[in-house]
């Protein structure tokens, strides 16, 4: 269903963004496995979750 | 999204050529089984999917649109085989046609060949639900709960939904495991500095005091303060040149990797036999051990699937949405052995985080002999610490945790032999050393403590980066799933709602109270429905068969409206009714009629008293109804009520083609004359093997409708009605004049009609029959709507009736 797909794709973006959690780049790139019409894959997520803020210079 | 105007289907499945104009109105086709209805429906479907539901799934494995698209005796030729629809586009007010030919499935003409009409087709060509089949119903009734909600899930399109909960959900387990690991690096990388710097406990004023008492040697300003960047190295001379061997501290590696190896069996024994145990169990039973095998298998399927190819066997299937339902079938009947290889995960990722600080102070040794120039030691330990890391990485996969059975069984850590007198010996080397000035070794343990502080510190960043990202995995998987729960809760609601609404239309007559639960849960969707108000059962549990195919349709009919909303504008039903008595369909022709006003249904049906009811209650009309009497492998259906019949005689006639319009106009004639029977109440001399020709029903029909006229006549002299009375005498004189005309060809009828010798005419003969037919079958239907007069009610019928009720003469006189 493809309208379903999308409201709850759409509730789960706001979600994350008003979670002081997530960066707006992890949001985006979120977005982005959300929206390509391509099957999620687990270390997709997991590589947003884990990348370093580009302002941590570590 | 469509509806049809019209379509032609060539050399399709069991169709030879066949048009037919829907004109955008529901369409029912009925015909006996075997008369190439559902081929209608399949050609259908192919127009608009590129497949054939009945070809794919379940026991299909061998056939295949290609092979089996194309007529039986058009095999060798799949070019000829196509379907063309001219539809309608709603959304776009616009109209289009669509041409499939089986040789090439996927490149569908389409004309005009606009964006926006080539996208709406290519969403119509994601929506195979749009046929339903009696198959299909049981998959939605009668099928266990984890199934059933696969199966909704699946017409739903709710698989894109599934999947993201599902990466999410395995992201979230992964990030539990990487933080075990990372605590484990943090915890062994401490310990190494503290070696490094003689520590027994470790807080921060420890460490400035061990480094402090080192700089106070080498004269260098004590440190105040230990920051994310404070070098404690900082002003120690060629500190990059500085060896880096520290004789305490190599002693103290030496120590600790004994301690590891004392308290490495006690430490691991719980994972290893929590392994050995569960592989003992896959190996006692060859089923479970197969499906175990097979699961990992299917799931790394599962994961490369990209596209109705299977990654593991290459097959082609109708779509990628099969393909994954076959692949998931299989999982779910392994779930015992999805358990065991859940314990084998969890134990092998434990034992994995024990290896972690072996391997780390492996690696000191390692350095410690090579600075030393202990080759044989060095390449003992080397080796060995090359051994465990694979061993860390084939405990990352199930799959290579099996083959590891033998190795578990016995010394799965492999030692090196003689590692107790080996490690003694180099104790004993280190000890023999001597020991460095008290600058040296306070530059030693400056310079390499800063190395270990650097380790501590990158492994520290890690685990932060990682419990972070742990953090985030398991809010986001949390967020998704409250969210995912809420709105398929809502749905679920709407589709129950609607579902019992329709059903209780159906059988309001006993069951207008009807209610429906349908419960989700993990992975499941419990569905109960009332039984005459005494609680919530299984659809199987009491109601009947004809029931459970109401509750079929009616729950198909809901999920519809919600998958598709305004745009369910199509739907074809493939004899989905057919255990429903004759009082609930037409009940059910109601429900389609009032609820889904905007929906075109192509309803395909072998029961002739559906088909019937479907005209009574105006779902369709004579118009928007075909009937098929039989069917060969030559002719494919043979259509009944086709209205363009004289058109087509006449055609065969001007074309010399006398025999094919004489079976033509015979079969008509055959079909109307037993429509009419039925409708007005002849009363032909009854055939127990009820093959009625022309001979056996024409004259009674005639006979009875010249009755029926009569006494329509009759009745309105008795009530005055004057235009009444016309009506009937005017259609008596014209019944009566029509069949004069016949009789004029009685001798050529006779022979038609006994022994069937039309084919042997001449045009010359034959056309003046066919002229007389003509004639006679006008005087018997309606000049405005041109469906058959009919009795009605049958039985005692009160009046002589056409579709459109132009034509409606009361029956009954007035009382004297």
């Amino acid at each position: 269903m493809p309208n379903l797909q999308k409201k709850i794709s759409e509730q789960f973006l706001d979600a994350l963004r008003k979670d002081n959690g997530f960066r707006e780049d992890q949001i985006e790139q979120i977005d982005q496995i959300l929206t390509s019409g391509k099957k999620p894959k687990p270390d997709e997520f997991w590589q947003i979750f884990c990348a370093p803020s580009e302002d941590d210079a570590l | 999204m469509i509806r049809i105007e019209s379509l032609h289907i060539q050399e399709f499945r069991g169709i030879r050529n066949l048009k037919m104009t829907l004109g955008q109105k529901p369409f029912s086709i009925c015909g006996p089984n075997g008369s190439g209805k559902s081929g209608v429906i399949d050609a259908i479907e192919f127009a608009l999917t590129g497949k054939v539901s009945r070809l794919s799934g379940q026991g299909t494995k061998e056939l295949s649109v290609s092979e089996h698209g194309p007529h039986v005796d058009m095999v060798k030729f799949p070019d000829v085989a196509q379907v063309s629809l001219n539809l309608f586009l709603p959304q776009l007010n616009k109209s289009a046609t669509i041409t499939r030919m089986v040789s090439a499935a996927k490149k569908p003409k389409i004309t005009p060949n606009d964006p926006d009409i080539v996208a709406l087709l290519s969403e119509v060509e994601e929506h195979p639900e749009i046929t339903l089949a009696r198959r299909d119903i049981l998959r939605f009734i009668l099928v266990e709960p984890t199934k059933r909600s696969e199966e909704i899930q699946a017409i739903l399109n709710l698989e894109e939904i599934g999947q993201t909960r599902s990466a999410l959900k395995t992201a979230s387990n992964k990030a539990v495991r990487e933080a075990k690991q990372a605590a484990a690096q943090v915890s062994s990388a401490r310990d190494a500095l503290q070696r490094q710097l003689g520590l027994s406990s470790f807080t921060v004023a420890d460490v400035l005091a061990a480094v402090n008492s080192k700089r106070k040697i080498l004269e260098l300003p004590a440190l105040e303060e230990l920051k994310k960047d404070t070098k404690i190295d900082d002003g120690v001379k060629g500190a990059e040149n500085t060896a880096t061997f520290n004789k305490a501290a190599a002693l103290q590696s030496v120590q600790a990797l004994s301690k590891t190896l004392d308290a490495l069996d006690g430490a691991t024994r719980e994972h290893i036999e929590a392994i050995l145990t569960e592989i003992s169990k896959l190996e006692a039973d060859v089923q479970l051990l197969q499906a175990f095998q097979r699961r990992s298998l299917v799931e790394q399927g599962l994961e490369l699937i990209d596209g109705p190819e299977c990654p593991l066997c290459d097959h082609t299937w109708p779509d990628e949405l099969h393909l994954v339902q076959h692949l998931k079938g299989k999982i779910d009947k392994s779930k015992d052995a999805e358990a065991i290889q859940k314990k084998i995960q969890d134990a092998a990722s434990a034992l994995s985080v024990h290896l972690v600080p072996l391997l780390d102070v492996l690696r000191e040794i390692v350095k410690i002999a090579k600075a030393e120039n202990l080759s044989e030691l060095e390449e003992s330990f080397l080796g060995w610490g090359k051994n465990l890391s694979e061993l860390s990485r084939k405990l990352e996969s199930v799959d290579q945790v099996l083959p590891l059975k033998e190795r578990f069984q016995n010394d799965w850590s492999e030692q090196p032999n003689d590692i107790e007198s080996k490690l003694r010996d180099l104790r004993v080397h280190l000890e023999g050393k001597p020991d460095p000035s008290a600058k040296i070794e306070a530059q030693t343990v400056l310079t390499s403590g800063q190395v270990r502080l650097d380790d501590y510190r990158k492994a520290q960043r890690n685990n932060e980066t990682i419990k972070q990202a742990q953090s985030l995995a398991t809010k986001a998987y949390d967020l998704y799933c409250e969210i995912m729960e809420k709105e398929l809760e809502a749905l679920y609601n709407d589709v129950q709602a609607d579902f019992s609404s329709y059903y209780s239309q159906i059988n309001a007559d006993d069951e207008g109270a009807f209610t429906a639960k349908l419960a989700p849960s993990e992975g499941r969707l419990d569905f109960n429905v009332n039984f005459y108000g005494r609680g919530l059962f299984p659809p199987g549990a009491y109601h009947s068969e004809g029931h459970q195919d109401g509750m079929g349709v009616c729950l198909y009919l809901a999920l519809m409206k919600r998958l598709l909303g305004a745009n369910f504008t199509l739907a074809l039903l493939d004899d989905v009714v057919m255990s429903v008595d004759a009082g609930h369909r037409r009940e059910f022709c109601e429900l389609l009629k009032t609820q889904f006003p905007n929906t075109q249904f192509v309803i395909a049906t072998h029961d002739k008293l559906w088909a019937e009811q479907m005209k009574t209650t105006k779902l369709v009309t004579s118009k928007t109804s075909l009937m098929f009497r039989s069917w060969s492998v030559e002719t494919g259906p043979v259509v009944e009520s086709n209205l363009e019949i004289w058109n087509e005689v006449e055609r065969d006639i001007e074309q010399g083609r006398i025999e094919t319009a004489a079976h033509s106009l015979r079969r008509h004639l055959e079909f109307v004359s037993s429509q009419l029977a039925q409708g007005l109440g002849a009363r032909p001399v009854f055939r127990a093997d009820g093959a009625y020709d022309l001979g056996n029903l024409l004259p009674p029909v005639l006979g009875r409708m010249k009755e029926l006229l009569g006494k329509a006549a009759a009745a309105a002299q008795s009530w005055g009605n004057q235009e009444a009375k016309s009506t009937a005498s005017e259609r008596k004189q014209l019944l009566s004049r029509a069949n004069s005309a016949k009789g004029d060809e009685e001798w050529l009828m006779n022979k038609a009609v006994h022994f069937n010798e039309w084919a042997n005419l001449e045009r010359a003969d034959f056309e003046p029959v066919v002229a007389a037919f003509k004639q006679l079958f006008e005087a018997l239907q309606c000049d405005a709507c041109h469906s058959w007069l009919y009795a009605s009610p049958a039985g005692k019928p009160e009046a002589l009736r056409c579709q459109c009720g132009k034509l409606n003469l009361s029956l009954n006189e007035k009382m004297k």
